[in-house]
């Protein structure tokens, strides 16, 4: 297959998936720009700049929100678009858009304020977990137990000071089997779908969660494939919770990893993500 | 060939490529290639508050 566009990949680190997404344009012919985050700079005006699409691949939410409205504004297409990536990126947008869409989440309260983020602990209940609304990979998540860890955590949490710490997403405590579900959609297609299996009560492959293939149920399909079109579709990593009362979505990740994904499934995910790239640009 | 900033174990080019991220043999540290001609590496960058999938 030989295409006729630059694919403008917007990193911030090569690592195993980046490296594949670069050997599956490669094989496709593909001219690849590469886009260092850390390097590159965005005149207003566009000037030197060739990518015809762009895939950012960046894990730093902030330099990809600006980088990728400044590609809307050159008028270049990206995977994911700036729209999507702005709601999945930010828990407190995702829960409200996928509720809008009628999509199973975990009850989930917001707090402004430290006082209030006590309140919105007591109506959802102990157990409960607390969140930054911005934040990946689990980090600085809390499973709360009791009103004394909460005062003490959310004390911590203000004396961080930053903005991403004052707003408080409190979610309820589901009580899942030691697993979730990480489903992949690219465009309108479930690519993969795999187990990830942890002790602890985060599951992230981040943080060290074992995983198992899975074929996914036309239930789980088709409940991924909603969560993707209500924050508007892309290549999406939708990550679900067996509750007592079915399944419920809890994230949906904009710029996945898919290293464990592939080797647990032995699907290419890093050549559907170039073909659908380019499937974009030809639109 | 350059070295480990770490431990000072011998590193080879051999496939890597330029922002390639990878664990040093030896020490475990995570490194990245800062640049092929010449070839150098670093230690990789830190993880920031923002930074995730």
């Amino acid at each position: 297959m030989s295409e006729t566009f630059t694919l403008g990949l917007f990193y911030t680190v090569i690592r195993p998936e980046e490296k594949w997404i670069l050997e599956a344009a490669a094989n496709r012919g593909i001219p690849v720009e590469r886009l260092h985050d850390e390097a590159v700079t965005f005149p207003v005006v566009r000037n030197g700049f060739h990518a015809d699409l762009v895939l950012n691949r960046s894990v730093s939410h902030s330099r990809s929100m600006y980088a990728l409205r400044f590609f809307e504004h050159y008028g270049v297409p990206t995977v994911n678009a700036y729209d999507v990536v702005a709601l999945c990126g930010d828990k407190v947008l995702t829960s409200l858009r996928l509720s809008e869409a009628g999509v199973p989440t975990p009850e989930t309260v917001v707090a402004l304020t430290p006082e209030a983020a006590l309140k919105a602990l007591d109506e959802v209940g102990y157990p409960a977990v607390l969140k930054p609304p911005v934040g990946s990979w689990g980090r600085l998540m809390a499973k709360v137990d009791d009103r004394e860890e909460a005062e003490q955590i959310i004390e911590h949490k203000t004396a961080l000071g930053s903005s991403m710490h004052s707003i408080f997403y409190v979610q309820e405590y589901v009580p899942k089997p030691e697993r979730d579900l990480r489903v992949l959609v690219v465009g309108d297609e479930v690519v993969a779908a795999m187990y990830r299996f942890s002790k602890e009560w985060r599951t992230n492959a981040a943080r060290g969660a074992t995983t198992e293939p899975l074929v996914p149920s036309p239930e789980l399909s088709e409940l991924a494939l909603r969560a993707s079109e209500a924050v508007g579709g892309g290549v999406l990593a939708v990550d679900l919770m067996e509750s007592p009362e079915g399944l419920v979505v809890h994230e949906v990740n904009h710029t996945p990893e898919f290293k464990a994904l592939s080797g647990a499934t032995g699907v290419d995910v890093a050549s559907k993500i170039v073909d659908y790239a380019a499937e974009v640009a030809r639109r | 060939m350059t070295e480990c900033p770490e431990c000072g174990r011998a590193i080879e080019k051999q496939n890597l490529i330029e922002g390639e991220i990878f664990p040093c043999p030896d020490c475990g540290l995570e490194l990245e290639v800062t640049s092929l001609v010449p070839f150098r590496v670093d230690t990789a960058p830190r993880e920031a508050e923002d930074w995730g999938e």
